[in-house]
């Protein structure tokens, strides 16, 4: 089930706060520290499990990080604050442009806070954590509950629980 | 913590007709061992999902423990942080609110607000102390924290996989308290795995739906319109950013607490909290049986957990 698909289903059935769900970029309050991108790679590296792995290069220091492919893989974009709409955090790589919608592994490289991470603009529920000094290398297999919808490329806000 | 809810609670009905909810389908984190198909979920994996019982003392006292031995592992460090108490762990939910929290901050709009407009998170006394810091001494506490690079640990949980500090002082807390760092990994991210996808699943049951419909009606008779609690969420965020001085963003704190409050309410008067609980443990109970057996694996770990994490710190 398309998100699209679902905000159309949503504003039929009349539930018009959503138009502020998918708010233009410009309205955004946009965290400078975001959108900083690598160049698109091939075909992410596969992690084996149960053994070290590299952390995420790139990542800032008391940021919560995030790449296009899984494996921590053609990012990151990072950000230290709370954002309501990652519609203008551009990353070329990604199909609409912006980060919304295009994140494929997290990491959280806060120093004190667990970051929050929302299916929708505005903190629109569903949500899913992140405690620092962890991540999700594969987000195609956290699934949101939606049947067939994993929390790949289904972030579109942010903020912290500290 | 605010709990996930709102979008999918208003809209449960139409995407019922649409969505095809299979439980959890590929997608659940059945990752212990094949269980009895007899097997019941014990009262502490019922507390867990439905976030009842000791759910909440649990959790306090394990956030409380990483965050004092942390931080005493920080200061054995060098470094000298500023004093702290343990944030308190909110127990507000969407679908149950909580009336002290609602009374005293709304919905937590204001500082999300404010987060926003000046694009940074509020400000935490530990970040701000490491922003006093050179930046050879800001690399090295992260280090300390998290120990050096290329020593992270990856955790595959069912077919999902996860990446944790094995060392530095997060990981040495979290081993005195979950028994190692793995462990600790588990016992934070398949609960969660399990209550985002439940939870989700709760949302399209009538008997959400009823009581969201419920919850809309009584709010309109104290006065406000909205299909569900991400609605007012939603149209408050807006009022904040066009706000225009301290003034304006008083009077629309105020205006949210208000409707929060009468939120809360409101889902008390239709039994939102007492349905949600309902259809949790029912979803639960209709995992299967892999899914219930990790799930009461990982709440007696839990437990375990969050009594030995009172024992280190006292709390």
């Amino acid at each position: 089930m398309p998100k699209s698909l679902i905000r159309r289903i949503a504003l039929i059935i009349g539930a018009a706060a959503l138009l502020f769900g998918v708010v233009a970029p410009a309205a955004m309050a946009a965290t400078p520290a975001a959108a900083k991108a690598v160049p698109s790679n091939s075909a992410p590296a596969v992690v084996p499990a149960a053994t070290p792995a590299a952390a995420p290069a790139g990542c800032s220091a008391g940021n919560v990080c995030f790449w296009n492919n899984i494996n921590y893989n053609d990012g990151p974009g990072e950000l230290s604050g709370t954002n309501a709409s990652w519609f203008g955090f551009s990353h070329s790589s990604c199909p609409g442009g912006s980060w919304a919608d295009c994140v494929s592994s997290i990491y959280n490289d806060g120093n004190s806070c667990t970051a929050r991470l929302w299916y929708l603009t505005n903190f629109g529920s569903p949500s899913f954590t992140v405690a620092r000094g962890t991540g999700y290398t594969n987000l195609t297999q956290l699934g949101t509950g939606i049947s067939g919808v994993s929390w790949n490329d289904n972030i579109e806000s942010n903020d912290w629980v500290c | 913590m605010r709990g996930p809810s709102s979008l999918f609670g208003v809209v449960a009905v139409s995407l019922a007709l649409v969505l095809t909810l299979a439980g959890c389908s590929s997608e659940r984190p059945a990752s212990g061992p094949t269980g009895p198909a007899t097997v019941s979920l014990t009262p502490a994996a019922d507390d867990l999902i439905a976030r009842t019982g000791d759910y909440y003392v649990q959790q306090q006292s394990l956030q409380s423990a990483e965050d004092t031995l942390t931080d005493s592992c920080i200061d054995a460090a060098g470094f000298t942080l500023p004093a702290s108490t343990p944030s308190p762990v909110s127990r507000d939910e969407e679908w149950r609110p909580d009336p002290a929290e609602r009374s005293r901050n709304g919905y937590g709009l204001l500082a999300e607000a404010q987060d926003q407009a000046s694009g940074t998170a509020a400000p935490d006394p530990t970040d701000e102390y490491i922003r006093t810091l050179p930046v050879v001494r800001q690399q090295e506490y992260h280090a300390a924290l998290f120990g050096p690079a290329n020593t992270n640990g990856t955790l595959a949980l069912g077919g999902q996989s996860f990446t944790f500090a094995t060392r530095g002082c997060v990981a040495q807390a979290r081993t005195r308290i979950y028994g190692n760092d793995t462990v600790a990994t588990r016992v934070y991210y398949l609960p969660q795995i399990y209550y985002v996808q439940l939870l989700t699943k709760v949302h399209t049951e009538s008997a959400y739906a009823i009581a969201m419909t419920g919850w809309s009606a009584c709010m309109r008779q104290s006065g406000y319109s909205y299909s569900n609690p991400q609605d007012a969420k939603s149209q408050l965020l807006s009022r904040y950013r066009t706000d225009s001085g301290a003034a304006a963003t008083a009077a629309t704190q105020k205006l949210e607490i208000t409707i929060a409050v009468a939120d809360g309410q409101c889902a008390n008067r239709v039994g939102l909290g007492s349905t949600t609980e309902a259809l949790l443990r029912a979803a639960a109970a209709a995992l299967p049986a892999a899914d219930r057996t990790a799930l009461n694996q990982v709440a007696a770990t839990r437990t375990t957990s969050a009594q030995r994490a009172t024992t280190l710190t006292g709390r």
